[in-house]
């Protein structure tokens, strides 16, 4: 009787697609194919922020939830995965998983909560999530007993020579984030999503459980994110709750998914590797230095690019003047 | 029974009493119109009925199913829902998408058939040219239009219409009223709220006064705009 | 006996903590009241309030209560730049976008004195501060905590009155409740916001030096102060000045008790349970009087 709603459904590999799965290909041909070891660890570095990041954006980008406080998950992948490996001895893969599956529980109970919040105060009460879940790590040791996150001393894992290993552990966890995105952009689920990010009140009016929509999310992004703590952690075969819990590394999620393109399913993978080459140009000297940089690419870009934000912005037709 | 029953309705913001023991009944395929002069309490009403807000006292009932303080999306999933006086959009979504999502969440289809549902709807309001456009892009009266397009597309047997026809002229709203009738005869029970009181002449079965927060009249719409005591609450309103 | 003395002198602690905790959050809720701007950078503000203090007094042996002026002219003038220039253009947009702004500023801030201070812990060793009153045979009150809850006290007291009383304070509330109106009756508006966010900024900074006499400063204590205050301005109501006496107390005592009962290191936490019930259960604050966005 009527023409389709939609404009031709883009076919699912489409030429962006196509060249995104070239590009996979030779990512995972890549070690085999002769590349140095320096090479592959700043692949794997790579990788692992476009997951973060990629994690950090289903959320942000689509759902239009700012969260702050992501980093949280990350420490907990980490130290459980510790846990696993040393005091019961499993192996590297199940520990991770498992991890990841303890971030989705406690995601779930505290998400429900706190996703409740919105705007401003979600961003803010996820902030004090992670800060208060950095104090809390720090003093668990002493305060309930249970020897678990090595309070300001860290803990150390079983050392390991792989490095291939998170090379395609990332790798993996990278395509899951962008693949997540790329279904979003065409999905029952991801209609209701972006509608959330767009005008949640008017999602609600339109039939949409808008909480549970967006505790999906937070709870898929918590797993990933805690996916990524335990490999990393397990790589760097050392890790204390300070580093594992800090600020600066939900900054960088932010800034790679800001520059990179925020709600885009690439974007994240283009900034995690903007600013990784960066901050290796950069080098160790400059740290406070990049820093900085990440403070003014955060004012600019909020106070100039405010169609880049727009996904953030969630703006309302009805005007309100301030919140 | 009533398709709606709203008894002793009341709703107070702090000390101030919006709904003051509002009794409405709407049967299924009637249409029903809700007038009153600006402040009477009109569109708390309506956000009581869609589950918006709850009421202070006062009970809901739509298909013999307590509904008061029911979650909007449960509401709108049941089957009644509202357009807004200042319409609402998902801004850089397409205009058809913008009903997809009502069609997929509001009436539970899935994506192939909540496609061609919101299709057919943005069709029935004219707007099916503009569905590839960004909804932000869309006018003042196009926007109505589509706020209209979204609640048909939930699925809702229950449509409540917030002053979907206010700034448009006389020719646009005829056309409404005729659009509107037709949305009857679809099987749709509607309440309608307008200060046009033509339109309401010659669309309305019947009509409710709302004052204050209280209903001072019900009755056929022609009987009730010559009751003295509503022609006194809108002292110095013209008649349109 | 001894059991409900340590609960004293944990209360007291508390209390005194709280009075510190009013005026470290005072700045913060009067921006938000007035301009609606949610100040991320508002911790790194007292940090540099406190750094302030300590270098003038460690450098310079200047006494630390006169430092108390120049540390707020010195913040006055940051915060007055900062709104006059960059944040001006948050206004009338989502609240989310002045938090993003400021947000990254904070972090120029951190990193900047983490540059140049280094992350050292440093604190200041001052001797007339440093005696202890003893009330009665159990309790004991720091002078340099006393001071600086008292000082703290009377400075929100002061800037109420400042916004009840004077000329400057009804320009203040007449723009924060409708701008647009009070520029048509001859205020400009932007000088009043850049006004209210270098007041605000610079009882931040006093907040800071109070801190400094007893407190270890180091630049990564902003981020913790952010979080208290917003805790403290939640917890009084948020756009309601005089609230943040009470968010104070609540925040100091609860924060002293935890120490004293559980373990030290637990203060985030504390703030953000909370901050989390609050938000959850009582959105307009413990008395009732805040908005609820």
């Amino acid at each position: 009787m009527s023409s389709s709603v939609l404009p031709p459904r883009a076919p699912l590999i489409g030429a962006r697609e196509l060249a995104a799965l070239g590009v996979l290909a030779a990512l995972v041909l890549l070690p085999a194919a002769g590349a140095t070891p320096y090479t592959i660890r700043m692949a794997t570095v790579i990788f692992m922020w476009a997951a973060l990041a990629g994690a950090w954006n289903l959320l942000a980008g689509y759902a239009g939830a700012v969260d702050l406080g992501p980093v949280f998950y990350q420490g907990i992948g980490a130290f459980v995965t510790a846990a696993f490996m040393l005091k019961w001895k499993l192996p590297f893969l199940p520990s991770v998983a498992l991890a990841g599956l303890a971030a989705m529980l406690i995601a779930a109970v505290v998400g429900t909560p706190t996703l409740r919040l919105r705007g401003a105060y979600f961003a803010i009460g996820t902030l004090a999530l992670a800060e208060s879940g950095k104090q809390l790590a720090l003093a668990w040791d002493r305060l309930t007993k249970i020897p678990l996150t090595g309070g300001s001393a860290g803990i150390s894992l079983p050392l390991t020579a792989g490095y291939l290993q998170f090379y395609y552990v990332m790798l993996a966890l990278m395509v899951a984030v962008t693949v997540a995105a790329l279904w979003l952009g065409r999905s029952r689920f991801g209609y209701g999503l972006r509608a959330v990010g767009e005008n949640d009140l008017l999602a609600e009016a339109s039939g949409v459980d808008i909480h549970r929509l967006k505790r999906r999310v937070y709870v898929g992004s918590a797993c990933v994110t805690a996916l990524v703590g335990g490999a990393a952690g397990y790589w760097l075969s050392y890790i204390n709750a300070a580093e594992m819990f800090s600020m600066s590394v939900t900054l960088q999620m932010v800034v790679m998914a800001l520059l990179g393109g925020l709600g885009t399913p690439f974007g994240p993978v283009l900034g995690a590797a903007f600013l990784t080459l960066c901050s290796e140009v950069l080098g160790t000297r400059f740290v406070y230095h990049y820093l900085i940089a990440i403070g003014v690419i955060i004012v600019l870009i909020s106070l100039f690019m405010p169609s880049g934000l727009a996904g953030l912005l969630r703006w309302r037709r009805s005007a309100e003047g301030r919140a | 029974m009533s398709l709606l029953e709203a008894r002793g309705v009341t709703k107070r913001f702090g000390a101030l009493s919006a709904l003051g023991g509002v009794d409405v009944a709407v049967d299924e395929g009637e249409i029903l119109a809700i007038i009153g002069p600006n402040g009477a309490g009109k569109s708390t009403l309506f956000n009581v009925i869609a589950g918006l807000t709850a009421p202070s006292e006062g009970s809901v009932h739509y298909r013999g199913r307590s509904i008061a303080g029911l979650p909007v999306d449960a509401v709108c999933r049941l089957g009644i829902a509202k357009t807004f006086q200042i319409p609402q959009l998902f801004p850089r979504m397409t205009v058809g998408e913008n009903v997809l999502v009502a069609a997929l969440y509001g009436r539970g289809l899935g994506l192939g058939p909540a496609t061609r549902e919101a299709g057919e709807w943005l069709a029935f309001v004219g707007l099916a040219d503009k569905r590839a456009l960004a909804a932000e892009t869309l006018s003042v009266p196009e926007r109505r239009r589509a706020d209209l397009a979204r609640v048909l597309a939930t699925g809702a047997s229950l449509i409540l219409l917030d002053e979907n026809m206010a700034g448009l002229n006389a020719r646009e709203v005829e056309a409404a009223v005729t659009l509107l009738r037709d949305v009857r005869d679809h099987g749709r029970t509607l309440i309608v709220t307008e200060h046009i009181m033509g339109a309401i002449l010659g669309l309305a079965d019947r009509a409710i006064v709302l004052n204050h927060g209280e209903k001072i009249a019900e009755g056929r719409p022609a009987e009730v705009m010559r009751d003295p005591a509503v022609v006194s609450a809108y002292l110095g309103e013209a008649y349109r | 006996m001894t059991a409900l003395a340590d609960l004293v002198q944990t209360l007291l602690n508390g209390v005194l903590q709280g009075g510190v905790y009013a005026a470290a959050a005072v700045g913060l809720s009067l921006i938000f009241g007035v301009s609606g701007i949610l100040n991320a950078a508002h911790g790194e503000l007292v940090m540099l309030g406190a750094f302030v203090t300590y270098w003038l007094y460690t450098l310079y042996r200047v006494d630390p209560l006169l430092t108390l002026p120049v540390s707020f002219l010195a913040l006055f003038v940051l915060g007055y730049a900062l709104q006059y220039f960059c944040l001006h253009r948050t206004l009338g947009r989502p609240l989310l976008l002045s938090l993003l702004v400021t947000f990254g500023i904070s972090l120029i801030i951190l990193n900047v004195a983490l540059r140049v201070w280094t992350a050292d812990y440093r604190l200041m060793r001052v001797p007339y501060l440093d005696r202890t009153l003893l009330v009665g045979d159990w309790f004991i009150i720091p002078v340099a905590r006393l001071t600086a809850c008292g000082l703290g006290v009377a400075m929100v007291a002061a800037l109420s009155c400042l916004l009840a009383y004077t000329r400057l304070g009804r320009m203040i509330r007449a723009t924060a409740q409708d701008w647009e109106m009070a520029r048509l009756v001859g205020v400009n508006h932007r000088r009043i916001y850049a006004l209210t966010f270098g007041i605000g900024s610079g009882i931040s900074g006093v907040a800071g030096s109070l801190l400094a006499f007893y407190s270890p400063v180091e630049p990564n204590m902003g981020l913790s102060y952010t979080l208290f205050a917003f805790a403290v301005v939640v917890l009084g109501g948020l756009g309601y000045t005089p609230g943040v006496l009470w968010g104070g107390l609540v925040l100091g005592v609860a924060q002293a008790l935890s120490e004293t009962y559980l373990e030290a290191g637990l203060s985030l936490f504390v703030a953000f349970v909370l901050l989390y019930v609050i938000l959850r259960f009582m959105p307009a604050g413990i008395m009732g009087r805040g908005r609820v966005e």
